[in-house]
């Protein structure tokens, strides 16, 4: 299936340079419909103002509400759970993978990454959910 | 110079390399950016230029090759912005410094830097070889661990 360039995607990174290269490399990809939260908390404020989100790129670590507590979250919306939930992040301990992966986390990149690595999660994650 | 000034040298020395680093980041990222957006309005023209001379097969090969070395550039330019997320990950080592120095100030007490830090909260990159031991080593170990999991 081809996947929605249209889509809502939430930036989540306390870091707005990072944010700022997110989303250039989501735009490189074709993307061009954007929101950006600085923390979980933010975040979550948006996605229940926006009523959801068709795909959500989130760091781990960030003040005020992390990734992965942001990501559980979602999970445990019966609204939102189904969103695709691509984590970004320097956190590369074994524990937090697997952490990540018992939370529901639809995808996991190491920092730093090229742009081919995110297209082909962003390929993966679509393909998976059809 | 006590302990905690000393200290508070360290912290003004990192903070200057932080906001020197951010600064030069931020010049590096809009330069880029407007480089992007100016060959984003170069390729609208082209493409007008294409079809206004839909005919002329030899104008039409040049203007396709004149596009996709655009959209080359364009690759390169992105390439250099995704490089910039160093300063993402140096920074997180630099605030990482900047907790352990206050935790030193705190108790002056080096051992108290092996406090217990929970997982959830984070580490940042690893950087020591340590922390290195128990952390995936790139993105292809951590594709290995999620599809054992499943993912």
């Amino acid at each position: 299936m081809a996947i929605n360039r249209d889509m809502r995607i939430l930036v989540v990174d306390d870091f707005s340079t990072m944010r700022r290269i997110v989303k250039n490399l989501l735009k490189e990809l074709g993307f061009s419909n954007f929101s950006e939260a600085e923390d979980g908390v933010q975040a979550w404020n948006a996605v229940e103002s926006a009523g959801g989100f068709d795909f959500i790129v989130s760091d781990w670590n960030m003040p005020n509400m992390t990734g992965i507590d942001f990501l559980r979250k979602v999970r445990a919306d019966e609204r939102f759970k189904d969103t695709p939930f691509l984590l970004i992040t320097a956190e590369a301990k074994r524990s937090q993978i697997f952490e990540a992966a018992e939370a529901g986390v639809s995808g996991y990149i190491v920092k730093p990454f090229t742009a081919a690595t995110l297209n082909e999660k962003i390929q993966k994650i679509f393909e998976r959910i059809g | 110079m006590t302990t905690g000034q000393q200290i508070d040298e360290i912290r003004e020395r990192i903070h200057f390399v932080m906001s020197t680093k951010e600064s030069a980041v931020q010049q590096t990222l809009m330069l880029t950016e407007s480089s992007l957006s100016t060959l984003d309005n170069l390729k609208i023209v082209l493409q007008i230029q294409t079809n206004l001379h839909s005919n002329d097969e030899m104008n039409e090969e040049l203007l396709s090759q004149v596009t996709q070395a655009i959209e080359a550039v364009q690759h390169r330019l992105t390439e250099m912005l995704m490089v910039q997320s160093y300063q993402d990950i140096t920074g997180q080592v630099l605030q990482q410094i900047l907790l352990d120095l206050q935790r030193i100030d705190r108790d002056a007490q080096l051992n108290e830097l092996n406090a217990d830090k929970s997982d959830s909260a984070g580490f940042g990159p690893a950087v020591l070889a340590e922390e290195k031991q128990s952390r995936a080593k790139g993105q292809k170990d951590v594709d290995d661990l999620l599809a054992e999991m499943g993912l």
